[in-house]
């Protein structure tokens, strides 16, 4: 579950976020959208305690993360634009450190590679140093993270922006199968389409204010655009 | 094995062991232990070169001086001839870890050559000098510990955290269950360990593979003193490296920083004390001092001489000199030596006066440079610095007075001397002064250095905690 409860965000006079709440249930893949310096950021680093709240907390399974921050991580996966990871590393020792460092339960090169196969990576793509991958294959590794770790939360920044409609799609899909298995995901995402088809619920932002909350299922493509656009022109 | 990672520790050995991967691959660092290992083999072998040559020579000084003068055990020699032109050297043999650093070992003599009269003038050796500019230009173990080891770990260390936070790696890390302290310490111990090992393991393993006697018990503890003083200066440089890199900054910029303190802590610094202590308490040249030496030894040679002359006009053939006579004329030699020696010695206590006000000038302003500092406990703890030296020169003073003792009445008395009265006069063995007094000459300086690197990583690690992702 990922909560905000009145989560706020100041620097200096500038008001980043202000007074954000929400609730992500298992399974419930909550887009956000807004345009540049809405304020989604901002809100992704607090739940993962980059940045710590003006007031208001944000929770990750029921705990706050500034009160219980290695405790929240154990629970949550992020991927952000561009997965960043060890260039010189492989895939799978990639894979490998991640979830060792995540404590998790996954240990063995066997049971990684079976991730990175459900993800779309073959054997060979994961021996592979990391230096040679495209955008679309690192965000794979990203989700591999995500289900070795067995994360309950998992937040993405923008996690399709630059890739081609065919690696976006696949992305799309694996999100699916992320929520189907039952993983609260809090997606900042400038892309309305991909929103309306793997979104749940559709929040926008604006001024660091979440001014709209939608469900998708009662939007058509043109309504969310209409909705976003008006929001936009205010 | 993912049990044995639970606690804190535990994942910080887990994050310094994949740095230790992500490092070995990484041709800088590769390039910057390999340099360091070359330098520290390298300068241990010549050291190690040049204290076996010095250990030959003073052999061979001591094999000749072991030779009786005496053609044949009834012959017999002059007094004056075996205490004052012979004479005994005093010898120090290199110290116990000479071949790590040469420190004063190029300014002060290793032997003095004692008479009756007299041990032989400071002034006449190259001595007068100052240490400190002296010390600064050898290639010895020492040199690559002060001066090449902070610069490497200034290599390693510039880009911390930085390339990986403007990278985006950071972030995923952080996204873990771990501390940005935990993810810091593991990057430190990988590189204290990068360098640390090879800075004590090196030099030790080439002095024993090179030559197994060095493993000569009462070496053990020096060398664990050695290995002390050099983490505790390591750790000074580590924790700059700690301060400067949790400022934030990017990696050139870091290394800029960084780049500068070394020149100001090891190069700038340490010339401004010399400059400083040369302004406060300037040292007459050694030109000019050999003149006035020079000068001193004339005057009183001409007044002696014109007695001695004196005594010459009045006894023209030695025949009639007779054996009163002679001692006559021994005691106005020895009172023109007296003279001589006199003269000689307050211009070695002037040059002495000042080099003891500029010792310890330099000792009070060392604590403005860690490497000040730890050149002073390493050339102390490897046996050479001016203390052992000054130590030996106040142990052979001890042995020419207790030689004068012996030689003096049978100088003056013009006496001849046996084989077994040479064999019966006093010779000197240098003994070594006691540890414990070194032990207590290093201890504040090696508190200073740990207390300044402790200082250092606290305020490190605390400001690690307003790190800017």
């Amino acid at each position: 579950m990922i909560e905000a409860v009145r989560l706020c965000k100041s620097f200096g006079s500038t008001q980043a976020v202000d007074h954000v709440s929400w609730s992500i249930q298992p399974g419930e893949v909550f887009c956000l959208l807004g345009a540049n310096g809405a304020g989604k950021t901002t809100t992704i680093n607090m739940f993962l305690n980059f940045i710590e709240p003006s007031s208001g907390e944000a929770r990750i399974g029921g705990l706050d993360v500034v009160a219980h921050p290695v405790e929240t991580k154990k629970k949550l996966s992020y991927i952000p634009e561009q997965v960043t990871l060890y260039p010189n590393l492989s895939g799978l020792e990639n894979l490998r450190f991640f979830t060792r460092l995540a404590q998790a339960a996954v240990d063995s090169d066997a049971e990684l590679l079976a991730i990175l196969a459900q993800v779309g990576l073959t054997a060979d793509q994961a021996r592979r140093r990391v230096g040679t991958y495209s955008k679309g294959m690192r965000q794979k590794v990203g989700i591999a993270i995500t289900i070795a770790k067995g994360a309950s939360a998992l937040l993405l920044d923008e996690p399709t922006s630059g890739l081609d409609p065919k690696a976006s799609n696949d992305f799309s899909e694996l999100l699916t199968v992320l929520s189907g298995r039952g993983v609260a995901i809090l997606m900042a995402t400038h892309d309305l389409f991909r929103a309306k088809e793997s979104g749940t619920r559709v929040g926008i932002m604006k001024h660091g204010r979440l001014v709209e909350t939608l469900d998708t299922k009662q939007l058509g493509h043109s309504d969310l655009e209409q909705i976003y656009l008006r929001h936009m022109h205010d | 094995m993912a049990r044995l990672r639970q606690g804190y520790g535990g994942q910080v050995l887990f994050l310094a062991r994949h740095e230790w991967r992500v490092m070995r691959a990484n041709a800088i660092v590769r390039l910057v232990v390999a340099v360091f290992g070359i330098a520290l083999v390298g300068s241990t072998m010549l050291g190690m070169a040049r204290a076996e040559r010095e250990r030959t020579t003073l052999a061979d000084y001591e094999n000749r001086q072991g030779a009786l003068p005496f053609r044949t055990p009834a012959s017999r020699l002059g007094a004056d001839a075996v205490a004052n032109e012979r004479g005994w050297l005093a010898m120090l043999p290199p110290a116990p870890l000479a071949h790590l650093a040469i420190g004063q070992g190029d300014v002060y003599p290793n032997y003095i050559k004692v008479t009756a009269r007299s041990l032989d003038a400071l002034v006449t050796g190259d001595q007068i000098e100052h240490p400190l500019s002296v010390a600064s230009g050898q290639f010895d173990v020492a040199f690559v510990i002060l001066f090449l080891y902070p610069l490497l770990i200034f290599a390693v260390s510039f880009d911390l955290t930085a390339g990986e936070r403007d990278r985006g790696t950071l972030r995923m890390v952080l996204s873990q269950p771990v501390t940005l302290r935990q993810v810091v310490a593991g990057k430190m111990i990988v590189r204290v360990a990068l360098l640390l090992v090879p800075a004590i393991v090196l030099p030790f393993a080439t002095q024993f593979a090179g030559a197994p006697q060095y493993a000569a018990g009462a070496r053990w503890e020096r060398m664990l003193l050695w290995s002390i003083a050099v983490i505790a200066y390591a750790s000074v440089w580590h924790g700059l490296a700690l301060v400067v890199n949790a400022r934030g900054l990017k990696a050139p910029a870091n290394a800029l920083v960084l780049a500068g303190l070394w020149l100001l802590f090891v190069v700038v610094g340490p010339s401004a004390v010399n400059l400083l202590i040369a302004t406060r308490y300037p040292m007459p040249s050694r030109v000019e001092a050999a003149v006035q030496a020079r000068a001193a030894t004339q005057e009183a040679t001409v007044q002696g001489s014109r007695e001695l002359g004196q005594f010459l006009q009045d006894h023209p053939t030695s025949g009639n000199v007779g054996r009163e006579g002679m001692r006559q004329f021994a005691l106005l030699q020895a009172q023109r030596d007296q003279r001589v020696a006199d003269r000689l010695q307050s211009v070695e206590a002037t040059f002495n006066e000042q080099l003891k006000k500029q010792q310890h000038l330099a000792s009070w302003l060392s604590v403005l440079s860690p490497t000040m500092i730890a050149q002073g406990v390493l050339l102390d703890v490897a046996g050479t610095s001016t203390y052992r030296y000054e130590y030996f020169r106040h142990e052979a003073s001890k042995f020419q007075r207790q030689w004068r003792a012996y030689f003096e009445p049978r100088v003056l008395d013009a006496a001849t001397i046996t084989s077994q009265e040479y064999v019966d006069a006093p010779d000197f063995r240098f003994r070594e002064e006691d540890d414990t007094v070194m032990r207590d000459r290093i201890l504040l300086p090696i508190a200073l250095l740990t207390g300044f690197a402790l200082l250092l990583w606290w305020a490190g690690f605390r400001r690690y905690a307003r790190y800017q992702l």
